[in-house]
C-alpha cells in the first residue's frame, strides 16, 4: 500500500511519457483524482512502485512492468477520447 | 412546517408522484408534495458542455483498464452516491440502484420513452388494459408523447405529437432488421414524451443525448411542465429538503397519522400530519420506507402483513452492442445529434423450453460522450487511433434491447444495518439472474449481433449487462387482489392501511420487455381521478376543469 503523493508522482511521469500528454494538458489535477479513485489504476501504479528497479533507481522496467504501465495508458486514452474537446472535433468530421 | 393536517401528503415528485400531485391539486383538492432533494437551477442543463454530462469522464472507481469502463453511461452527477441512495454500499455488488434524489426523480435523466403496455401484459394483475386505457390517452396528451399510429397488437398506439424524422442510420438498421424477415418484428418510430412540434418554445433542438439532462425542457420533468401549473394554487404546496424517514399510526390503529421526516438543511425532525399518505418515491426508496415505519404492530414494517415488501424486485436485464456501419463511412457529420433513439425496435424468440419471449429496445446513433469503441482499436496503432477515430465517429450505432422482468420473490430488498448520512437505514439487496433470464439475453444477443451485421457492422463492442442497469425498477410493493399475495390493491391502496396508496414502479407485479414509465404515470393519473371521486364536494371551478381535463 503506498501513499498517494507517491502514485501521484508516478501517475504524471507515466502522463509526461504518454502520446496524449499534450492533449491531457491542463487536466492533471482531474486525472489524477480520478486515477487515485480508480481500483485498478491504484493497483497498477503499486506494482509499478513495488518494483525493485523502480524503488531503487526510479527505473521503470517496460518489459516487466508492460501490463501495469499499459494500464495507466489505457487511462490517459480514455479520459482523451472522453474529452469534449475531441467529441466536438470528431463531430465536426 | 405548520401544523396543519393535509388532505394528501405526496412523497417524491417522480413520474408518478409529479403526475397524482398535479392531477390532485387541478382538482382543487388539499396536496403537500414533499421531496427530499432540491429543485435543480434552471440553468442547470445548460451549463454541461454537449454533448453530456459525465462525471469524471464515466470512470467508477470499479471501472476496469485496460477494456472500457462499461457502466461509463451511468455515472452522472446527479446520480445518488453510497451515502444518500436507498441502498446500503454492499447491495452495489448484486444489483446497481440508480437514483436521483432531486426535484423530479429519475425524470431528469430518463430517456422519455413512453409505450402503453399491451393487453397481455396484465396478466395476473387485478387491473387490466381497459382500466387504464382512457388514463393512458390522458397522460400521454398532458407529457406530450410522440410516435405514429402503426397498429401493432402487441404495442397500442396512443395519443400523439408528431415523430421525429429518421436520419440515414435509422433507415440503414430498419431495413436490415426488416430484412431478417422474423415474425412479430418491428422497427417503428420510438415514442417518447418530448415536445417536437417545432413551433414550441421548448421543442426538441437536438443537441444532446436525453439522458444527460435536456438543455431546452423539451424532454417532459414535472418541475418544468406540470409543477408551474399548481405551484401557485392556494391548495398546493411543495416542500423540499425534506427526507421522508418513515410512518407513524396510532397504536392499535391501521390509519397511518403523520410522515416523519428530516430537514436536510437543519437536521431537524419534521412531523407532517395527513388524512392520505401517497408514497411515490420509487420501488427502492418505498418498501425502504415501509421498513423502518415498523412498530410493535408491524415488526416487519408497515403494510407488510404479506410479507412482500421488498421482494420480487425486477429490472429489464438488457443487452447493449455497438458498432461501426461501413455504409457510414466516409459520410458527412450529421448536425441532428440529439434525441438519439428515433427507432423502437420489437421482437420475439423462443427459449429451448418452447417458451415464447418478447423483447423491445431502440437504436442510438449520436454523438458519443463515452469512448465505448475503443477496445475495438487496440489492434491500430497508437498514432493512428483518434485519426480512426475521428474518422469512424459518426459511423457508430447501438442496439439496446431490454428482456422482460423475471418476478422472484428471492430477488429482494431487506433492511440494513447500513446507514445514510442522514442516519437513515438503508436496505441491502438480494438479486441473481434465472437461467430464463440468461437464455433471453443470449437470445437477445444473437438477434443483435445478425441485424448489425446485415447492416454492415464491422467490429461489434458489447456492453455486458450488469444488474440494475436497466433502471426500470419493479415489483417491491406488488399489486394483489389478496391481501395475502401483496401489499397494494387494484387501487394502489395498502391492504393493512385505509389512508395509504403506493404510487410508483415497486407496486407492479410483473414487468414485461417494454418500458413501465408511462404505465407508472397513467397507475398515477388512474389513482388521481379515483381519489378525486371519492373526496368530498370541491369548489366548482375545479370540478370543471377535472370534467374538461377527461374530456380531451
Amino acid at each position: 500500500m503506498y501513499e498517494d503523493t507517491q502514485r501521484r508522482e508516478l501517475l504524471q511521469r507515466l502522463l509526461e511519457q504518454s502520446p496524449y500528454r499534450r492533449k491531457l494538458r491542463g487536466q492533471e489535477e482531474d486525472i489524477a483524482r480520478v486515477a487515485l479513485k480508480n481500483v485498478s489504476v491504484c493497483k497498477a501504479l503499486d506494482r509499478v512502485l513495488a518494483d525493485p528497479d523502480y524503488a531503487s533507481s526510479g527505473r521503470i522496467h517496460r518489459r516487466r512492468l508492460a501490463a501495469s504501465v499499459a494500464t495507466i495508458n489505457h487511462l490517459f486514452e480514455w479520459v482523451y477520447f472522453a474529452s469534449d474537446s475531441f467529441v466536438e472535433r470528431a463531430r465536426r468530421g | 412546517m405548520d401544523d396543519r393536517v393535509h388532505d394528501y401528503v405526496v412523497v417524491g415528485t417522480g413520474a408518478g408522484g409529479g403526475i397524482v400531485a398535479h392531477q390532485l391539486a387541478k382538482a382543487g383538492l388539499d396536496v403537500l408534495s414533499v421531496e427530499q432533494g432540491k429543485r435543480l437551477p434552471s440553468d442547470y442543463f445548460t451549463n454541461r458542455n454537449p454533448p453530456g454530462a459525465r462525471k469524471d469522464w464515466g470512470i467508477r472507481p470499479d471501472s476496469a483498464f485496460p477494456g472500457n469502463p462499461r457502466d461509463a453511461i451511468f455515472n452522472h452527477e446527479l446520480f445518488a452516491d453510497t451515502e444518500t441512495r436507498s441502498s446500503s454500499r454492499s447491495a452495489e455488488r448484486a444489483f446497481l440502484s440508480y437514483q436521483v434524489m432531486e426535484l423530479g426523480g429519475l425524470q431528469n435523466l430518463w430517456n422519455a420513452v413512453s409505450v402503453r403496455f399491451a393487453p397481455q401484459d396484465f396478466s395476473g394483475w387485478p387491473v387490466g388494459y381497459a382500466d387504464l386505457a382512457e388514463h393512458y390517452a390522458a397522460t400521454e396528451k398532458l407529457i406530450t408523447v410522440c410516435g405514429a399510429q402503426d397498429n401493432i397488437p402487441s404495442l397500442p398506439d396512443g395519443c400523439f405529437i408528431p415523430a421525429k424524422p429518421l436520419r440515414e442510420a435509422d433507415r440503414i438498421i430498419s431495413d436490415a432488421i426488416e430484412g431478417m424477415k422474423r415474425p412479430d418484428t418491428y422497427v417503428i418510430a420510438n415514442r417518447k414524451a418530448i415536445e417536437t412540434r417545432s413551433d414550441r418554445a421548448n421543442a426538441c433542438a437536438q443537441i444532446g443525448i436525453c439522458t444527460s439532462g435536456c438543455m431546452v425542457d423539451a424532454v417532459y420533468r414535472f418541475p418544468t411542465r406540470l409543477l408551474p401549473e399548481i405551484e401557485q394554487l392556494p391548495n398546493y404546496r411543495l416542500v423540499t429538503g425534506m427526507k421522508a424517514i418513515r410512518l407513524e399510526r396510532r397504536p392499535g390503529d391501521a390509519e397511518i397519522e403523520a410522515l416523519i421526516c428530516r430537514d436536510t438543511t437543519s437536521g431537524e425532525e419534521v412531523r407532517i400530519r395527513g388524512r392520505r399518505f401517497i408514497l411515490a418515491a420509487g420501488a427502492i426508496e418505498t418498501p425502504r420506507l415501509l421498513f423502518n415505519s415498523r412498530d410493535d404492530a408491524a415488526p416487519n414494517g408497515l403494510a407488510n402483513s404479506s410479507g412482500a415488501v421488498g421482494r420480487y424486485l425486477q429490472d429489464n436485464a438488457k443487452v447493449a452492442l455497438s458498432t461501426s456501419l461501413l455504409k457510414l463511412w466516409g459520410k458527412p457529420a450529421s448536425s441532428d445529434i440529439g434525441f438519439a433513439d428515433r427507432l423502437l425496435i420489437l421482437s420475439k424468440d423462443t427459449l429451448t423450453d418452447g417458451s415464447e419471449f418478447s423483447f423491445c429496445g431502440h437504436m442510438i446513433h449520436t454523438v458519443i460522450d463515452t469512448p465505448y469503441y475503443l477496445e475495438g482499436l487496440q489492434a491500430v496503432p497508437a498514432a493512428l487511433r483518434p485519426w480512426l477515430a475521428r474518422k469512424l465517429f459518426n459511423s457508430y450505432v447501438t442496439l439496446a434491447l431490454f428482456a422482460p422482468g423475471d418476478p422472484d420473490p428471492e430477488n429482494r430488498l431487506t433492511p440494513s444495518a447500513d446507514r445514510d448520512r442522514f442516519g437513515v437505514p438503508q436496505v441491502d439487496i438480494t438479486y441473481r439472474y434465472s437461467a430464463r433470464t440468461l437464455e433471453r439475453l443470449e437470445r437477445i444477443e444473437r438477434f443483435i449481433r445478425k441485424a448489425l451485421r446485415r447492416a454492415s457492422g464491422t467490429l461489434l463492442y458489447g456492453a455486458p449487462d450488469r444488474p440494475g442497469t436497466g433502471i426500470h425498477y419493479a415489483g417491491t410493493c406488488r399489486m394483489s387482489a389478496l391481501p395475502q399475495d401483496g401489499v397494494v390493491d387494484r387501487n394502489l391502496r395498502a391492504h393493512d392501511h385505509p389512508n395509504l396508496y403506493i404510487c410508483d414502479g415497486s407496486t407492479l407485479p410483473t414487468l414485461p420487455d417494454k418500458h413501465l414509465t408511462l404505465t407508472i404515470m397513467t397507475l398515477a393519473n388512474r389513482l388521481a381521478h379515483h381519489l378525486a371521486a371519492e373526496a368530498p364536494a370541491r369548489p366548482a371551478q375545479a370540478v370543471r376543469e377535472m370534467a374538461d381535463f377527461r374530456a380531451q
